[in-house]
């Protein structure tokens, strides 16, 4: 993972497990076309990655709030 | 000493006032008797020792925990003189004394939420898998505070805490608990509410097994993980929480996955997904050879047809030349037999008259230049000019 990547604020772990997880259910699935299979993988590649460098380089914020009353 | 009298309710101000000015506030402790309640408002109860007894006043609204008789509790309240001359404690505060009554409270409580259903399981709701915000309730002041972060920042990454102070203990804390549930819930925003706080003795858990910061819990839109003390204190918080954590470590561990399992799954995922994808690309290459194998068997076949339809064809024409042939020959030979010169070779002969054949003696002409053809060579002779019928008799004699 290059050092300069900075996660991306909008990115959200379950939306990416979701699109890796319909990635795996169509590779499973018996309808399956080479080509669109090449580029599906590709895209769970490019997921997986960003997932990763989310939790190695996103941080935890913890932030103190006052109640107004 | 008549001038010196001063009427009851003189004597009654001037009483209560020493009362206010000896003891503006006493707190007492004693065991519960008599515990009462009338028209839903007022409570009314002795505080006792092994010697002594003293009545007790206060309103409902002003009790926050269960009571009974038999309970040690010790009350903060100011010394009163009735109009009826009857002496007694106006509580403001109760506060539960020794295990056996914090015990008993919490039983008590425990049974009445039972009653209502706060504690049912069908109502409990899941917690996400991956929350992006939480919304924390505890004090900064305790290890419970500093394990929570810890653990999350060991497991976890890109969360966003909001944390809400609060003390977790002492007389305020119910209040001041039930007001950050209540002000994050208006807030908004947030996956999953974080309420924890360190081990104590069962007093200093006393605000998490209060009906007001229960309702508070179970009054929450967003869903709940809360976890006080030790995992054998289970108090009435977490028994409402959707889900509960044996300590504020465990709390943390619940609420989000491990960043190294998920790694290893995501990498599982792909490895796997890799195979499948080897898989097709195997299943299509013999496909496409399986295509190849068939044409290439196709075109064999195609060609052995054409080899064997050409020997047929050969074959078939060498027949039919061969029955040409044997029939060329008998057409020969017939021809052959039919050959006049051959008829002549036996010793026939043929006659002509002006190239005509003579088959007849009719045909027969008189002085007429006759030419006979013999197997070699022919002979040219001249009739004689008799009479048709004698000459025909002669011919015929002649043959």
């Amino acid at each position: 993972m290059p050092k300069d990547s900075k996660p991306n604020s909008s990115f959200k772990y379950s939306e990416a497990i979701k699109e890796l997880q319909e990635i795996t259910d169509y590779l499973e699935s018996s309808e399956v076309d080479l080509d669109e299979a090449i580029e599906k993988f590709d895209r769970g590649s490019k997921i997986a990655s960003e997932i990763e460098n989310h939790l190695k380089n996103a941080e935890n914020k913890i932030k103190a709030i006052k109640s107004k009353s | 000493m008549e001038s010196d009298a001063i009427t009851v309710s003189e004597f009654n101000v001037l009483l209560n006032q020493t009362l206010i000015f000896a003891y503006p506030e006493v707190v007492v402790e004693g065991e519960v008797s008599s515990f009462k309640v009338n028209q839903d408002k007022w409570i009314f109860f002795d505080l006792k020792d092994e010697q002594n007894l003293v009545g007790c006043f206060m309103t409902i609204y002003q009790l926050k925990t269960e009571l009974e008789d038999g309970m040690l509790i010790r009350v903060k309240a100011t010394p009163q003189l009735t109009k009826w001359g009857k002496f007694s404690l106006t509580v403001k505060e109760v506060e539960l004394a020794g295990e056996g009554s914090l015990k008993r409270a919490f039983e008590l409580l425990k049974s009445k939420f039972e009653k209502e259903g706060l504690f049912l399981e069908d109502r409990k709701r899941e917690l996400p898998i991956y929350p992006e915000k939480v919304g924390l309730v505890t004090s900064n002041q305790a290890a419970a505070f500093n394990d929570f972060v810890t653990i999350l920042e060991d497991r976890w990454a890109g969360l966003a805490v909001d944390h809400f102070q609060v003390q977790v203990q002492g007389p305020s804390a119910p209040e001041q608990i039930s007001s950050a549930i209540e002000y994050m819930n208006n807030l908004g925003g947030y996956d999953v509410l974080v309420i924890i706080r360190g081990g104590g003795s069962i007093e200093d858990l006393q605000a998490f097994n209060s009906e007001e910061v229960v309702r508070a819990i179970y009054a929450s839109s967003i869903p709940t993980l809360v976890a006080i003390g030790h995992e054998d204190d289970v108090t009435l918080s977490e028994l409402v929480a959707d889900l509960r954590g044996a300590t504020p470590t465990d709390a943390a561990r619940r609420l989000v996955p491990d960043k190294n399992e998920l790694l290893e799954r995501i990498s599982a995922i792909q490895a796997k997904n890799f195979n499948i994808l080897e898989n097709i690309s195997a299943k299509a290459q013999f496909t496409l050879d399986s295509f190849y194998y068939s044409i290439e068997a196709r075109v064999n076949n195609m060609r052995q047809a054409s080899v064997d339809y050409y020997m047929r064809s050969i074959n078939s024409l060498d027949r039919h030349m061969q029955a040409v042939s044997s029939t060329l020959q008998l057409q020969t030979k017939l021809l052959n037999s039919l050959d006049p010169s051959a008829i002549l070779s036996r010793g026939y002969s043929i006659t002509r008259v002006n190239g005509k054949v003579i088959k007849s003696s009719d045909e027969y002409i008189p002085g007429a230049e006759l030419m006979i053809q013999l197997h070699k060579g022919q002979i040219n002779i001249k009739a004689d000019t008799g009479e048709r019928d004698a000459k025909r008799q002669q011919t015929e004699l002649k043959f």
